[in-house]
């Protein structure tokens, strides 16, 4: 028996996909290439703070969707 | 009266105005009070989650950090924030809001019911808060002093008494409303400098290029211990599942759907005004004042070089805004922390709720008093300020909160071992000489793991009907 509650499978790949995409942009080289001036590191935290609540948003609309068409996809 | 400040006392005015206007609602019932009765729509609850993570730190204090440390550090800082809202938004939204109480404090003592987490936890927040008010009021004193012309500690006054009346006679609904008004104003200010200044520059990237050539320490990580960088984005992450004033709006949302939403759609709008402010606004500010001995002065200094009175009037009713926005969450929930979660039991048991919430009208202007005599003597790097003080808040609770909603091993010694560690343990490396800025959590939160784990796996069974209720919160 597990000892934690269960979470939705969507949930975990997302959270997967965010500390894989977050531990990607803490690697030292992200630091050391430069775009119009800034490390990429910059750039990458810039796209994290868009793209996160923004695919998370995209999934919760989706998960809305199917549930108001009875859980057809 | 110059019309800057008549801009000002308007909307001044205004907040004073709703909060008397919804104290009519809220005063009779604590339900109305402390969470607006649960019917905050989507939309709304969006926007003011917006302006309450939008403080005086989003507006002033992340040019500052960013004019000082680099836009990077501050970008790691900020993105720290908002990925913490999709973690909140699957981590605690819906089992917190099917909860169903007021507080993190009452979802805590429900977890691991001991005096300790009734009188510890609200110290806590307390003590966070107050520090973080601080650092608000810092960011309204220098706004009003740079262009207003007004004395640092009038205008500190002069804010503080106008948002503790409205947040104390006003409860949750007046927050609400302000915040919404104060999300928009905010956003008008910010994105309308961003596009000026872009449009001169001719795009984003050439803004950035011109500005990097001029003073390339702007786009570098060079500038702080790479743990410091981090430390800021772990940080905040972790922060804002269990900061009290953003877990208080989960509560009012109609559902656990419209919590969720909610979280997602502020974040966006969060995010848009922070990459403005720090892509287009601070290399403007860099390339025209490269020697500011007070960084968190970028931002004034800006408007008042490149717009006319009337738009600094609106500037300057914007930083107010965010402050205000923010403060007034922050009061809110430092006035539940004390009235509800560690007077509650005491002295509430026989009162009405409206004597309740008088006590906590009381509350209120006795924390946020304390706060403007503190912010008398302004702390420098308003971000980093308050950044330390919710680092303490998130090492002692981020880990008793996760696992009480998803270990099932979770159990009181756990809970009150990794509530201790966690702060502890954050306090002695923040406090350790030659520290980087910012990285204590990075080992205040295993330290305070282990001890969740050491206290689950060793300690006394778990309580059965505290784990049935736990799992229906999930369904």
């Amino acid at each position: 028996m597990s000892h934690f509650f269960a979470m939705p499978r969507g949930d975990r790949a997302y959270l997967l996909a965010i500390l894989i995409f977050a531990f990607i942009a803490f690697l030292p080289w992200t630091r050391h290439v430069h775009f119009a001036g800034m490390a990429l590191f910059g750039w990458l935290m810039a796209a994290l703070m868009v793209f996160s609540p923004a695919i998370a948003l995209l999934r919760l609309l989706r998960a809305q969707r199917r549930s108001k068409n009875g859980g057809a996809a | 009266m110059t019309l800057e400040l008549f801009l000002v006392i308007l909307y001044l005015l205004g907040c004073i105005a709703i909060g008397v206007l919804a104290s009519r609602k809220v005063l009779g019932s604590r339900d109305e009070y402390w969470v607006a009765g649960r019917r905050i729509g989507t939309w709304v609850n969006a926007m003011a989650i917006m302006a309450t993570l939008a403080s005086g730190g989003s507006i002033i204090g992340v040019m500052g950090l960013a004019y000082a440390r680099g836009i990077p550090y501050s970008l790691a800082l900020f993105a720290g924030a908002v990925l913490g809202f999709p973690l909140a938004a699957i981590l605690v939204a819906k089992p917190l809001r099917n909860f169903g109480k007021f507080t993190i404090t009452d979802f805590l003592v429900f977890r691991y019911p001991h005096p300790i987490m009734r009188v510890l936890v609200p110290i806590l927040i307390v003590v966070s808060f107050t520090v973080y008010i601080v650092a608000q009021m810092k960011a309204a004193g220098i706004t009003a002093n740079a262009l207003l012309g007004m004395d640092y500690k009038e205008a500190v006054t002069l804010a503080t008494l106008v948002f503790i009346l409205y947040v104390s006679v006003g409860g949750m609904l007046a927050v609400t409303w302000t915040d919404v008004m104060q999300g928009a104003l905010m956003l008008l200010v910010v994105l309308g400098t961003a596009f000026v200044m872009i449009v001169r520059a001719g795009s984003p990237i050439n803004l950035m290029q011109q500005a990097t050539a001029v003073a390339p320490v702007l786009g570098e990580v060079a500038n702080q211990p790479f743990t410091s960088y981090l430390g800021s984005f772990v940080l905040w992450a972790a922060a804002i599942p269990i900061i009290p004033h953003i877990v208080m709006r989960v509560f009012t949302a109609k559902d656990a759907q419209g919590a969720r939403l909610s979280l997602n759609i502020a974040m966006i709008i969060y995010s848009v005004m922070i990459l403005a402010a720090v892509l287009a606004i601070v290399p403007v500010g860099k390339m025209h004042f490269s020697s500011l001995t007070d960084a968190d002065q970028i931002f004034l200094k800006v408007m008042e070089q490149e717009f006319p009175p009337m738009v600094r009037g609106l500037a300057v009713a914007a930083v107010l805004a965010a402050v205000m926005s923010t403060t007034d969450a922050l009061l809110l929930a430092c006035s539940s922390a004390v009235a509800h979660d560690l007077l509650g039991n005491l002295i509430q048991k026989n009162l009405s709720e409206k004597a309740g919430n008088w006590i906590s009208v009381g509350v209120a202007w006795v924390i946020g008093l304390i706060a403007m005599v503190l912010a008398y003597s302004p702390p420098k790097l308003i971000t980093e300020f308050y950044s330390a003080a919710i680092g303490m808040l998130s090492a002692g609770l981020f880990v008793p909160v996760l696992a009480g909603l998803w270990w099932k091993r979770a159990n009181l010694a756990g809970g009150i071992a990794a509530l201790l560690t966690g702060v502890a343990a954050y306090l002695i490396v923040q406090y350790t000489p030659g520290a980087p800025p910012l990285s204590a959590i990075l080992f205040a939160l295993p330290a305070s793991a282990l001890a969740m784990w050491i206290g689950g796996r060793f300690a006394e069974a778990r309580n059965a009907e505290i784990l049935e209720t736990i799992t229906r919160l999930h369904e």
